[in-house]
């Protein structure tokens, strides 16, 4: 058994970032941190492996754990100056999760651990103090509670908010010592009520449960699930922190926040963040004060504020990636308590790693490995206007948070009910979907809507898969929404606060963060469209443009597979190669047939009864095919494309209902008898594994033979033009060897019969 | 094939693999192909039996119950797709040394499936427009891991 417990403070540490398995990404950072001379709060962390033998034992520590923890423990004493229990100069801990990925919020934590009765008492007695030391006990107390003894936190809230209506006050912030005093008290008797156990007031005790229950909440539901959805293995247990505890709400001259060295949504190079004067960390997370951006802290906590500016370039540059970096000011002195490499947007990804390359701070390869390919297809998705979606958060319309299943920004009227969804559609107008949750026969509702909105469901739910497939904007799982089918409203709880929303009532999507907006707020297309494909926007005015384009030329330099786009019509072509296809891989034919003039010469290939018919629609079809063919060549300008003969079965081309084979009769010049007679010689009980492919190809070779004449004539016609045309002709279906010969003799045959006088003839017959 | 100018166009003959049988003799069907592109919707279909239309009601009780790990026809199944592709570039490659083969499905602008497609080598992947740069990218990250 090698150490188990890493200490850190004072400019030293037995840890470092290469711990970062062992020791957790929250204790390497520390540790790192400590090394660089920052600005920590003494601590020690518990190793992974700890945690490992934890589960092992069935959920008891180590017995001999202690023999390590004691002089830890010393070691933190010595360094603040303060001792644990003493009611003169008590130390107070938190205990902290740490896995080697943050997992954020899915573990449990305790802070002001080592308060009790006596302590708190004499704390309160010094000046000024009273409010903040029965304040830090009532949290001590519920945190305590609520993970180590598993009273529901709801309890405490209740108590809590009583008490708020009893003081007539509106926020925490109003409770006066004697109240935060009575409510401890009733905290205590809560938890006594709930489990006949006590608080203990042995710090020593405290610690050993409250490291348990870090430990045990590796394994809460809430872990397991994250863990599953991110592969994380369960054998990789979490470290837990013990550190000194500093207080952002001793007075006016304290504070907490969180800063980015960069900006986590655009990934510009300026620190963005925000911080709440005379408060604790969970305020922050907690929303229930709206905290003040950073750029106010300057006049507030002027040396603290240079302190921290410093110190993200300095953890920047020593971690060569973007930091997120929580911190306390107590009594105007800065203490740094936790930094990690920052979430950020698909932007943000893309700016941040092309400007630290280069700027020099990482090199081209690395910047590759820092954007996930994902968040490239984020750069392509509409957008909010900035100003608007701002000004909607400032204005207090954000009603509500899910799970980001679908990125892009969307903006519509709410509709509750999918077949309502295709009407208002119909009409013209924007809707925004919202459902408890989708099921299969919502898909029409849903293809309909601008965006979609779910109250249930994860990642891989209905809604989500769905969304994914069709490129819509989607929000699932958004637990604060309550649908009412009946009334047909929408009522979003979030923070205490209740709205209700009619179906009609505008309302928006943002699927890059998950957010549900109220009202309309303006959507913009992508600026990277604008400047590649529609060309609107000069590549000048979009830094967003300027650093995709960069990453992707970094990229193409590496890259051994070739990439080629699947596209079937000219503007799609066009815009694979401004996204920077080399050429087609797969252009589906059959999806050429379903254009305007089309379907009626390709149904009539398929009913006819025999060759001459067929023959003849056929010859309906050659210069429409060929058309289209040109179209395809010139709009890859030279590029390869391998074009695959057609495909689906062919009672996809054919109506269903009794309407549409009446005015198919009427077209063709066949009795309805007639025609329904030889549809339902068509139809097929299993189709996909039916007269299809290759299949259709050696039944009919004609078929084949128009499409590859068609072909050929095209690429003779463009390359007259002088644009190079790079043919490849693609079977589908083939399970044989036989079929392919058979297919690739058509082939061959027609390529020799098309002549250059022929070829010329056909294309000046079909000129207009 | 001639133009009016008299020079010829090049033109190549080439097969989907997405019946596994097709995957089974490659070697055969490279005789006859010039490329190999590897249709992973309909490779998927039927490897797994299971209709890519009406995949949804199973689909979503199979990751909930994680019989899958992932939607099969979102994230190329490595173990028992994979395998199909890799014997089909292994024959294909034995019938024509050097013969060109890629991948043409929804798979082709996955991340992780174009990871895989590297592994074994394969010249390209073609997918839809928008995910173009998703798999140049994807490409780039897994020439760097992979060499």
């Amino acid at each position: 058994m090698g150490t188990r417990i890493y200490s850190f403070g004072d400019g030293m540490a037995d840890g470092g970032r290469g711990l970062k398995d062992l020791i957790g990404g929250k204790g390497s950072g520390l540790a790192e941190m400590a090394r660089l001379g920052l600005p920590v709060p003494p601590g020690f962390t518990l190793t992974t492996e700890v945690c490992n033998e934890f589960n092992r034992a069935g959920g008891k520590l180590p017995p001999d754990l202690n023999d390590e923890l004691r002089p830890a423990l010393r070691l933190i004493e010595a360094r603040a100056g303060a001792r644990l229990g003493d009611p003169d100069a008590p130390l107070l801990l938190s205990v902290r999760s740490g896995a080697r990925v943050s997992m954020p919020g899915m573990m449990d934590t305790v802070l002001n651990l080592g308060l009790d009765e006596n302590v708190v008492r004499s704390l309160a007695r010094s000046p000024g103090s009273a409010r903040f030391a029965w304040d830090a006990y009532r949290r001590f107390c519920a945190m305590f509670g609520e993970v180590v003894l598993g009273v529901p936190g709801n309890d405490f809230e209740e108590l809590l908010q009583r008490r708020r209506q009893l003081n007539r006050a509106k926020s925490d912030a109003e409770l006066g010592a004697a109240d935060l005093e009575a409510l401890a008290g009733e905290f205590k008797q809560a938890i006594h009520a709930r489990t006949g156990r006590e608080v203990p007031s042995d710090p020593y005790e405290q610690l050993a449960r409250a490291i348990e229950a870090v430990f045990r909440s590796w394994n809460n539901p809430r872990a397991v699930a994250y863990r599953k959805l991110n592969g994380i293995p369960e054998t990789w247990g979490t470290a837990v922190t013990v550190q000194a505890m500093v207080f952002g709400n001793l007075d006016e001259d304290s504070g907490t926040g969180v800063v980015f060295s960069r900006d986590p949504a655009t990934g510009e190079d300026v620190v963005y963040g925000e911080y709440l004067p005379n408060a604790q960390g969970e305020d922050v997370v907690a929303g229930v004060r709206t905290p003040l951006p950073i750029e106010q802290m300057r006049t507030r906590f002027p040396d603290a504020d240079r302190d921290l500016r410093l110190i993200c370039k300095k953890l920047e540059h020593h971690f060569r990636d973007m930091q997120d970096i929580e911190f306390t000011v107590q009594r105007r002195k800065l203490f740094i308590l936790q930094c990690r490499s920052g979430k950020r947007t698909g932007f943000a990804a893309v700016r941040i790693a092309v400007e630290m390359a280069e700027e020099g701070l990482i090199s081209q390869h690395e910047a590759l490995a820092r954007v996930e390919p994902d968040a490239l297809g984020h750069l392509l998705r509409p957008v909010f206007d900035p100003a608007a979606e701002a000004e909607a958060h400032h204005s207090g319309r954000l009603l509500g948070r899910g799970l980001p299943a679908g990125p892009g920004a969307a903006t519509g009227k709410l509709v509750l009910d999918p077949r309502r969804a295709e009407q208002m559609r119909a009409r013209g107008e924007k809707v925004i979907l919202a459902r408890r949750e989708t099921s299969p026969e919502d898909i029409r509702g849903m293809s309909a809507a601008e965006g979609l909105l779910t109250s249930w469901g994860g990642m891989t739910s209905h809604a989500a898969l769905v969304s994914r497939q069709m490129g819509k904007v989607a929000v699932v799982g958004c637990g604060a929404l309550r649908i009412d089918d009946a009334a047909a409203t929408a009522t979003f709880n979030q923070a205490g606060q209740s709205r209700t929303l009619r179906e009609g009532d505008w309302i928006s999507l943002d699927g890059f963060k998950g957010e549900v907006l109220e009202g309309r707020i303006e959507t913009r297309p992508s600026e990277v469209t604008e400047v590649l494909v529609t060309k609107t926007r000069k590549l000048e005015s979009s830094t967003t443009t300027r650093n995709f384009v960069k990453l992707l030329a970094w990229a193409d330099s590496v890259r051994h597979l070739g990439v080629l786009a699947n596209a079937d019509l000219p503007e799609q072509a066009e815009l694979a190669v401004a996204l920077g296809a080399e050429g087609i891989g797969l252009c589906r034919t059959e999806h050429m047939f379903f254009g305007p003039g089309k379907i009626e010469p390709v149904r009539e290939m398929i009913l006819a009864t025999h060759a001459g018919e067929r023959r003849r629609a056929l010859e309906r079809l050659l210069p429409l095919q060929r058309d289209d063919f040109a179209a395809l060549f010139r709009a890859m300008g030279g590029r390869p494309c391998t074009i695959r003969t057609l495909d689906p079965p062919l009672n996809e081309f054919l109506p269903r209902d009794d309407q549409g084979i009446a005015e198919l009769a009427s077209k063709v010049g066949l009795s309805g008898e007639e025609l329904r007679k030889r549809v339902a010689a068509l139809s097929e009980s299993n189709p996909m594994m039916g007269m299809r492919g290759c299949r259709l190809g050696i039944t009919y070779p004609e078929i084949t033979g128009m499409q590859v004449r068609a072909l050929f004539e095209a690429a003779c016609a463009v390359e007259a033009e002088g644009v190079r045309v790079q043919p490849s002709i693609m079977i589908p279906l083939v399970g044989a060897r036989r079929e392919l010969a058979d297919q690739v003799a058509v082939v061959r045959a027609t390529a020799r019969r098309c002549s250059p006088r022929r070829a010329t003839r056909s294309r000046s017959r079909s000129a207009p | 094939m001639f133009t009016e100018k008299g020079h010829k166009i090049a033109f190549k003959v080439g097969t989907m693999i997405e019946v596994p049988r097709a995957a089974l003799v490659a070697e055969q069907l490279a005789k006859e192909a010039e490329f190999f592109s590897f249709g992973t919707n309909d490779l998927t279909q039927m490897t797994f039996g299971l209709s890519r239309d009406d995949v949804g009601p199973v689909l979503q009780t199979y990751l909930e119950k994680d019989i899958y790990p992932a939607d099969p026809f979102v994230s190329l199944d490595r173990e028992g797709v994979g395998a199909l592709i890799r014997l089909g570039v292994q024959g294909g490659r034995a019938g024509r040394p050097g013969l060109e083969i890629g991948l043409c499905g929804e798979h082709g602008g996955d991340p992780g499936s174009v990871e895989f497609c590297h592994q074994l080598k394969l010249d390209y992947v073609s997918c839809s427009p928008l995910r173009v740069p998703v798999a140049r990218l994807a490409a780039a990250r897994a020439a760097l891991v992979h060499g």
